[in-house]
């Protein structure tokens, strides 16, 4: 166990190698107990080898050249229509590595001739997948909706690899549910907000993709062709496990004793008597793994950014495709296209439009081991047993949430990913927001005999409305002087963090003589501010500082800050914190734990115990460090006041 | 392939283009935006999807219209109306039209595939596996979805031996799975059982349901006038498949099973019963066509 934490830190290292001579940096797919594929492009025609071996230091086994494919645009012959946008003479590369060992790390290097093109690092490497039905735990990570580019994107990738690292346990494979190159899943959409993104984490570990609408602008699931088809080798022969699907649309393989099933929700016939859902009911027959994840892009319970009580393709799949996934005994369901986190309790026979609680609900609780405790199954794949569906639509584009869907036990609006563990006999589910903050745990233990009843009247979260009412605004006593009033002008520092310690910048003599000046509020995006900030996708948080001077006579105890903000801010006087609102822990680039909201006007928060921080007669300052909860935020503001009650 | 692009097209109700990230209203309000500024055919048919997706037919119909009117030959929006109208006459003028225009090989198959779907949904099977006949010799790819299709018709007209042999040849070609239980299923009510058999058995050792295909190998022992085997096997299958049904929301595909299980074992008032089912749940009688069969018989 030593030694792989030790690999895993050191492959974390060298995670920024990026190698020029790829247009496409080399990712692995299609991972069996006895293979892997190695898949890499380049600008324009190499002499490709691949050198392989257990050990980073001695590679001593090469890849036959017939096992390596050499596809290129515009083929010759134009039998194989790959990355038809991609630019003219871009070769992609697909090697092969067979006759491995099971369960095993393997490092590889990538060669034009006898030139070695990737470093000799520990991250160029790969482990082979367990032996079917063997007992071992994996640790996976499931992400969708992600594919801007943007910085959301790259955080919640970095919160993963962060985590995992932490933890001293690098993820085994990796799903992504869709919509993973926005806008319409093009090449050179793919390559940079993909392949760039994830690259790190690509070039060793295997991303099992399933195709999103977007992608499905140019490619299509019946014919495999297009992009996506040309990013991901996905099993077509059971060449991982399963029956052989035929295409590469839809798929299953086997980790362990875990069966994932891949579907295509978007473009394929999704009634029973479809080719895909045919498909699956053999595939289910067929299966003894002790678990089942299901993946697909369109989620059936869904009240996110997509309603699934209005739309075809998410009633569909709600009608058509759960009850063949349920009487085959699924454990989870993961799915995106709703740019939202949800996660439901333990339901089964949850089919009808709209959906409703009653009667579908087997275990209302929280299922978090720490909390109401782990949702119960029966031993392996038991029909009709419950199941935990799951959106994790919030892997990077904007959340939205419309309503709340009655079998939803969680519903976080809030950039983030999944990761599940299954070990023994039970699976551990965690939703990991891009601070690195976990926001859900839940999980679900498989032993014995267990038998449900639906419960007649279930838990049910509170109803949302898009404009519901917050809890009163705290409101500004009558009779106060402002100290500092609505648009005075400000010194401000926005784009970068203050040199020196964390809290150094907010002290009375801190040199602000190369910050900029203007006038409150500051933000952008909602029409409510005057120093207009160029922060969307750009940065979040924004440093303010102003001083002030206090009447002789002041009642300190009765100074009070009034501020419309959007969405957290820390507030210090004299360099001393005095208040912090929707920030968790930490300060400044630091800080951590955000909450969303929205500016409705100003605030009020009096100050308490700053008596011994103010001097009055003299000169003070307010210093506030406004902190945006993402970067692709839509609006951010920070105007404050300062009062004093008379 | 084209076929298949037909069948995506079809079942699509996707909101394929524009304006990434919005929900569904969202991009409607967006594109009605854009039309009123500047309509192209292009814009009607992503508003056409959008209105699909929400199962909204009325306003899908007259966005195609719409498109079509600017640009009669735009493929994308013919294939969609033409899906929508189902056996609509109003479809047919449509298809002709892009007969006429298809050029490339692709589209030409495509064209002749959206007429024996359409003859198909009329009852005119004849025509539709005519239509098939033609398609055979200039399907442009290796998909099955036209053999299947084929072979449904075939067998609806009382002709499971060219069935059986479509098939055959399809999984030569393909190895599909779902094409060689499709084949193992029409090579028995072709009364065909020595090719098929083999295969049963493997299955049967290897499965964790074995139901499908105990009613299989059941309907093998019927045809080698086996009773005492067949009824085994179907009262095996009926005990496996009962935990498998959830019985207020079931799995509609087990139900055809269950009551192809009480047809083959004559008890004809429970497979009525589950025929019945079916028939309220608004399933394609496709789904439960050897159920129907074996009634019938």
């Amino acid at each position: 166990m030593k030694s792989l934490i030790v690999l895993f830190l050191s492959s974390l290292v060298v995670s920024a190698a990026i190698v020029e001579e790829f247009s496409r940096q080399p990712y692995v797919q299609l991972a069996t107990a006895k293979s892997m594929r190695v898949v890499w492009r380049t600008r324009t025609k190499m002499e490709p080898r691949v050198i392989f071996g257990t050990a980073v230091d001695r590679l001593s086994l090469e890849v036959p050249a017939a096992q390596i494919i050499v596809r290129k645009h515009p083929s010759i012959d134009d039998i194989n229509p790959i990355f038809k946008d991609a630019p003219v003479d871009t070769h992609q590369f697909e090697a092969a590595i067979t006759g491995l060992k099971p369960l095993t790390n393997y490092y590889y290097a990538i060669y034009d001739g006898d030139e070695r093109l990737t470093p000799a690092d520990t991250s160029y490497r790969f482990k082979t997948n367990p032996v079917p039905g063997s007992d071992t735990p994996v640790y996976f990570w499931v992400v969708g909706d992600s594919g801007t580019g943007g910085k959301a994107q790259a955080q919640v990738h970095t919160s993963m690899v962060e985590h995992t690292a932490k933890n001293g346990r690098p993820i085994d494979l990796y799903l992504h549910v869709g919509d993973m190159a926005y806008g319409s899943g093009t090449n050179k959409e793919f390559s940079d907000r993909f392949f760039k993104m994830y690259e790190p984490t690509l070039r060793n570990t295997v991303c099992w993709g399933s195709m999103g609408n977007h992608e499905g602008r140019t490619s299509k699931g019946a014919t495999g062709i297009g992009p996506f088809y040309d990013a991901f080798i996905s099993p077509t022969k059971a060449e991982a496990g399963g029956l052989p699907s035929g295409k590469e649309a839809f798929y299953s393989f086997d980790w362990g004793k875990v069966h994932f099933i891949c579907l295509d929700s978007h473009d394929l016939d999704r009634r029973p008597t479809g080719e895909m859902a045919q498909w699956l009911k053999a595939d289910l027959e067929k299966t003894k793994a002790d678990f089942l994840i299901a993946f697909f892009h369109h989620p059936p319970y869904t009240k996110g950014s997509h309603d699934s009580d209005r739309e075809g393709q998410l009633v569909e799949m709600r009608e058509h495709i759960m009850p063949i996934l349920e009487s085959g005994g699924v454990d989870l369901v993961f799915t995106g296209h709703s740019h939202i986190y949800e996660r439901s309790m333990l339901i089964d026979g949850a089919y009808q439009t709209p959906s409703v609680a009653k009667g579908v609900i087997l275990d209302d609780g929280d299922g978090d081991p720490a909390g109401d405790g782990a949702y119960r199954k029966s031993e392996g794949l038991k029909p009709n047993n419950g199941h935990v569906s799951i959106v994790t639509g919030h892997g990077g584009t904007g959340n939205r949430r419309s309503g709340t869907h009655p079998l939803m036990r969680r519903i976080i609006l809030d950039h983030g990913s999944c990761l599940i563990t299954i070990a023994d006999h039970t699976i551990k589910g965690e939703m990991l927001n891009s601070n690195g903050v976990i926001r859900d745990s839940f999980a679900i233990t498989k032993s014995g005999e267990v038998s449900h009843t639906a419960i007649e009247n279930p838990w049910q979260a509170e109803p949302w409305q898009k404009d519901q009412k917050k809890p009163a605004t705290p409101v500004a006593p009558r009779n106060t002087d402002a100290i500092i009033n609505k648009n005075e002008t400000w010194s401000y520092l926005a784009g970068s963090h203050p040199s020196g310690n964390a809290t150094d910048w907010a002290a009375p003599d801190f040199d602000t003589s190369d910050w900029k000046t203007g006038k409150a509020g500051f933000g952008y995006g909602d029409n409510d501010d005057t120093a207009e900030l160029n922060m969307r996708g750009k940065f979040t948080t924004i440093y303010i500082r102003k001083k002030f001077e206090l009447p002789q006579d002041a009642n300190l105890e009765k100074l009070g800050l009034h501020v419309s903000y959007d969405d957290a801010f820390i507030a210090y006087l004299n360099g001393h914190e005095v208040h912090r609102q929707g920030v968790d822990k930490k300060q400044g680039k630091e800080a951590d734990g955000f909450t969303d909201h929205e500016a409705k006007g100003f605030e009020y928060f009096p100050l308490k115990g700053v008596s011994k921080i103010l001097k009055p007669g003299e000169k003070n300052v307010l210093a506030i460090e406004g902190h945006n909860v993402n970067i692709d935020s839509s609006d951010f503001t920070l105007h404050p006041r300062l009062l004093l009650k008379k | 392939m084209l076929c298949s692009r037909l069948l995506s097209l079809s079942l699509l109700f996707a909101p394929v283009l524009a304006l990434a990230h919005n929900d569904i209203s969202g991009t409607i309000k967006a594109l009605t935006a854009k039309i009123k500024a500047k309509p192209t055919a292009d814009l009607y048919y992503q508003r056409a999807t959008e209105f699909r997706a929400l199962q909204q037919k009325v306003h899908a119909i007259e966005d195609l219209e719409s498109a079509l009117k600017i640009e009669p030959q735009n493929r994308q929006a013919l294939v969609a109306l033409v899906q929508i109208y189902g056996s609509d006459k109003r479809a047919l003028p449509l298809i002709s039209r892009y007969q006429e225009f298809a050029k490339n090989k692709e589209d030409k198959f495509e064209a002749r595939y959206l007429l024996a779907n359409y003859k198909a949904k009329l009852g005119l099977l004849e025509q539709a596996s005519s239509q098939c006949d033609t398609l055979h010799l200039i399907r442009p790819s290796e998909d099955p979805a036209l053999d299947l299709f084929h072979a449904g018709l075939l067998l609806k007209l009382q002709r499971p031996n060219e069935a059986t042999a479509i098939l055959k040849k399809s999984l030569t070609r393909t190895k599909s799975i779902v094409v060689r239980n499709n084949w193992i299923d029409a090579a028995l009510t072709a009364g065909q059982t020595k090719a098929v058999l083999p295969i049963i058995q493997e299955e049967l050792n290897s499965s964790r349901f074995r139901s499908s295909w105990l009613i299989r190998r059941a309907r093998a022992s019927l045809i080698l006038k086996k009773k005492v085997a067949a009824l085994t096997d179907l009262r095996a299958a009926l005990i496996e498949i009962g935990p498998r049904i959830n019985p207020e929301r079931p799995d509609f595909t087990l139900i055809a099973d269950r009551g192809l299980i009480h047809a083959l074992m004559e008890n004809k008032t429970r497979a009525k019963h589950d025929l019945e089912i079916l028939k309220k749940s608004g399933y394609s009688p496709d789904a439960y066509r050897l159920l129907s069969s074996a009634l019938a018989e």
